[in-house]
């Protein structure tokens, strides 16, 4: 009997040793998938969310499409090319462990990888339509050629004034009014005063291994308040046209909307 | 021992082979020959000079495949013969697409401190891309001869040994452009010889008298056109329009007051690089001494150093006569230049 019970005594001590060993390690991130609050030191094995950005391009409530007739400022419209970079990408509520991410959104494109993040509840989405000015006036040729900031096809890029186009929107509208657009409308936006932040206030909580942010994109709205039958409204390669360029990015953050 | 010593040595002196830079092999320095009166230009640190550079550098000045339809080099405007511009009033690129601006000489752009007649780029390396993608020169996209080039047979294997990449890209290309471009110096006119080197009888009484002209009060032309390069890189407005087409200088700064403002070009092999001004507007040297003889448009931006100068016939062609000696003949038949 006294045999059994010393036994007990150490199948007991043994477990209590075990389980307390076991708990010495682990993750200590509280903003970790596998975060353990019980754990003193950190095993350097935290897991986190990894988050992809699902970006719906719309045209008013319509699917965007390329030479697809929509009607925007009461005009008959097509685009031909529209795609911006995005940068700086901050959430509400935690904080990102994203190295400087820059993404070239592309209107035909809808899947972005954006990399780990700490996961928790997100109040807010913030990004920059442009790229910083240290990247902004960095040589694009010292970029990794899978780099978004490599040259690219369509271009970009300025040379003669060195810096990115921040974003680049193209197409044509109906001037005459027999429904079929027929005008060409250029709109090449960048230099660093026109680096414009968007801020989406939200709730939402990364919590999984992976974790989607759905957002539309709403290119109708870049073209609000332009006036197509000006032909200053036709064209903007920023410099030449800084009204025009203003006035289109002053309308970006109404263009985003967070689901 | 004899056996480790079999192997170790080999080993040894592999790795004695490779310079400080990792998998770069030793390259031949070249050292620019800097003409009397003339400083040493910057060269960065990423891209010193060496032979094997420029020579790659001007194999690639030369190759008509940098542009779109493959006709068309960075020496289809920029021809040795011209001072390394051209005889068209404003460039004319592939598919005889007409430009908006006049073709710069290369000459002593190593010394430039920023790049385009309006100074928007900083650097050789990078405002090459600039003519190779533009619509109306080389008509190019740069992903796009990324593309075309990063297999080519003879660069590649330069690219690797010459700027340690895995192939050859448009890294390589700018650089080793940039730095045949850095060669590109000018500095043995009969006005060097005569200014620098001490020759009197390197100029005639009349270019004498031009060269004080051009360096007196009375005219200010050395005001502007001033130093070793006959530029003090600047931007002024000279009173060529009452109007301005192309805005210049404010096309970067967006300043009112720029408007009209022109890098200042330099005046060497000047009687080379017929026409004259940012679009070519004015034909002959004669025509420029009787523009600012005349003393300009009037614009809100035209420089103060710029009103009627009052010279009579033969001073005008005595300052003609100046401008002729400032041809580097040397420079514009040097067979280092050449393809």
């Amino acid at each position: 009997m006294f045999q059994m019970r010393k036994v007990l005594f150490l199948l007991v001590l043994v477990t209590a040793v075990m389980i307390n060993g076991c708990k010495e390690t682990g993750c200590t991130d509280p903003y970790a998938l596998n975060y353990d609050p019980e754990v003193e030191e950190d095993n350097a094995a935290c897991t986190y969310p990894l988050l992809m950005l699902h970006l719906h391009p719309k045209v008013g409530s319509d699917d965007f499409a390329y030479n697809t007739t929509y009607t925007v400022n009461g005009k008959a419209v097509q685009f031909t090319l529209a795609q911006f970079y995005m940068s700086g990408l901050h959430f509400g509520g935690i904080d990102l462990m994203l190295d400087d991410t820059y993404l070239l959104v592309k209107a035909d494109q809808h899947m972005y990888s954006i990399g780990a993040v700490r996961a928790g509840q997100v109040t807010s989405v913030g990004f920059d339509i442009g790229v910083d000015s240290a990247a902004n006036h960095a040589d694009p040729l010292t970029q990794p050629s899978v780099s978004v900031l490599a040259p690219q096809s369509p271009s970009m890029h300025w040379n003669w004034n060195l810096g990115y186009v921040f974003m680049i929107i193209e197409g044509r509208v109906d001037r005459d009014g027999d429904g079929t657009p027929e005008s060409d409308f250029v709109y090449h936006i960048g230099t660093d005063d026109y680096l414009t932040h968007v801020h989406q206030d939200t709730d939402f909580n990364i919590n999984t291994e992976s974790y989607m942010i759905n957002m539309d994109v709403n290119y109708a709205n870049f073209l609000a308040r332009i006036d197509w039958d000006s032909d200053t409204d036709l064209d903007t390669h920023t410099m030449n046209n800084p009204t025009l360029a203003q006035i289109i990015m002053s309308n970006a953050n109404s263009v985003f909307t967070v689901q | 021992m004899k056996q480790l010593l079999t192997v170790l040595l080999p080993c040894l002196l592999f790795l004695m082979s490779c310079d400080n830079t990792g998998n770069i092999p030793p390259q031949t320095p070249l050292v620019l020959d800097i003409p009397e009166g003339f400083p040493i230009p910057d060269i960065p640190e990423d891209n010193e000079l060496t032979v094997e550079r420029v020579a790659l550098g001007k194999m690639l000045f030369y190759d008509p495949t940098l542009s779109l339809d493959s006709t068309f080099s960075c020496a289809s405007c920029h021809l040795q013969e011209k001072g390394f511009a051209d005889a068209n009033p404003v460039s004319i690129g592939i598919k005889d697409r007409i430009g908006f601006r006049n073709v710069p000489t290369l000459a002593n752009v190593a010394y430039h401190p920023y790049f385009f007649r309006e100074g928007g780029n900083p650097a050789l390396e990078t405002q090459l891309l600039g003519p190779i993608c533009a619509f109306e020169e080389m008509g190019f996209n740069a992903a796009e001869l990324a593309e075309r080039i990063k297999d080519h047979p003879t660069y590649t294997p330069l690219a690797q040994t010459l700027y340690d990449r895995p192939t050859m890209d448009l890294f390589t290309l700018s650089r080793s452009i940039a730095s045949f471009e850095r060669t590109l110096i000018s500095g043995n006119s009969p006005f060097d010889q005569y200014y620098y080197q001490g020759n009197s009888d390197a100029l005639t009484p009349q270019q004498i008298r031009g060269w004080q002209l051009f360096s007196s009060e009375r005219t200010q032309c050395s005001s502007c056109h001033t130093g070793f390069d006959f530029s003090d890189y600047g931007f002024y407005n000279n009173g060529l329009y009452e109007t301005y087409a192309d805005e210049g200088r404010q096309r970067v700064t967006l300043a009112d007051e720029d408007i009209g403002k022109f890098k200042v070009p330099t005046l060497r092999n000047i009687a080379q690089t017929a026409p004259y001004m940012h679009d070519g507007s004015l034909p002959t040297l004669e025509a420029v001494i009787a523009h600012y003889n005349q003393g300009g448009s009037n614009h809100p931006n035209k420089s103060p150093l710029i009103s009627p100068l009052q010279l009579d016939e033969q001073e005008q062609k005595d300052l003609v006569a100046f401008l002729h000696m400032l041809t580097d003949t040397n420079f514009i038949e040097n067979p280092a230049f050449a393809p």
